[in-house]
């Protein structure tokens, strides 16, 4: 039950959160709100790791999530807030939702993992997502 | 949450920027999500990664927002309204991202990404709610928006 608490409430956090930003960024910057937004986040982070104690990285571990911060927030999280600006919430979000399918392109193409047909299925209505979203 | 109505402008060229962008947004976590499975299974405590990813991005972005800061003019200070709003979505952002590795460390991925994936749905109901007078959504938006829930779902089930 807990798990579904925390499904629901990761939901309820992506999809609050472009709204949020969507009203923020009316009057901020979006590099200068993305960075806003990273700060906040890391007091939280912070907090809860002052609850549960960090653990210890190797050096190899700290360059590989230096990376991800590089990857997943310099480069994402801008785009996603320029995004946000200039498509609005919905619109933008939507898309956003479409990184599941990079994971699973770069499985196919980097873990050897087979195409099946739900999955070509699923691409299909993917696109036909975005087709409609782009027109509306 | 609803301010004063100013709907989003979003001339060809300008939408045009504005869906790549987003694309570029998709791709970069998607491939970040890649990264991070990685490295919470090599490294373990993905709360202590996330401290790594989310120092690294605040040091990364910090000369950008200081041009930014600069480029409004001498004297320039953010609203508090709108600080609020930025900081409030960098914590909702994190609330998704730590409630998500909380959840599948509960519950098989089939049961959790159906629910977590559906997060544009949200969005979607907030704008109907919040910012109907600052962004405009129509019957394409939300059928587009539900297409690419069911196709994403789709897409993970079928790869698990």
């Amino acid at each position: 039950m807990i798990g579904f608490g925390g499904a629901l409430l990761a939901a309820l956090g992506w999809g609050t959160d472009a709204v949020l930003a969507r009203q923020g960024l009316r009057r901020l910057p979006p590099a200068l709100g993305t960075f806003l937004s990273l700060c906040a986040g890391l007091t939280v982070c912070l907090l809860l790791l002052a609850i549960v104690g960090p653990a210890r990285y190797p050096l190899a571990g700290i360059a590989w999530f230096m990376l991800v911060g590089l990857v997943n927030f310099l480069l994402g999280r801008q785009c996603n807030y320029r995004a946000t600006k200039k498509l609005g919430a919905a619109r933008a979000a939507s898309i956003f939702a479409t990184s599941p399918l990079v994971s699973i392109v770069l499985a196919i193409l980097f873990a050897g993992e087979h195409v099946s047909a739900p999955l070509l299925l699923g691409v299909a209505l993917v696109i036909s997502g975005i087709i409609l979203v782009v027109r509306s | 949450m609803a301010e004063a109505a100013t709907p989003v402008a979003t001339p060809v060229t300008d939408a045009r920027l504005g869906y790549a962008l987003a694309a570029g947004a998709a791709l970069f976590y998607g491939t970040a999500s890649v990264l991070i499975r990685i490295g919470v299974t090599r490294y373990g405590s993905p709360l202590t990664g996330v401290a790594i990813a989310l120092t690294t991005g605040i040091l990364a972005l910090l000369p950008l927002a200081a041009i930014n800061w600069r480029g409004e003019g001498a004297g320039w200070r953010p609203g508090r309204r709108a600080l609020l709003f930025v900081c409030a979505s960098g914590l909702c952002a994190v609330t998704g991202f730590s409630a998500n590795t909380f959840a599948l460390s509960q519950l098989p991925v089939v049961v959790v990404t159906p629910i977590s994936s559906s997060y544009p749905l949200v969005t979607v109901l907030l704008v109907r709610l919040f910012l109907h007078g600052a962004e405009h959504i129509n019957a394409r938006t939300i059928l587009g928006a539900l297409l690419i829930v069911a196709g994403v779902i789709l897409v993970t089930l079928s790869h698990r």
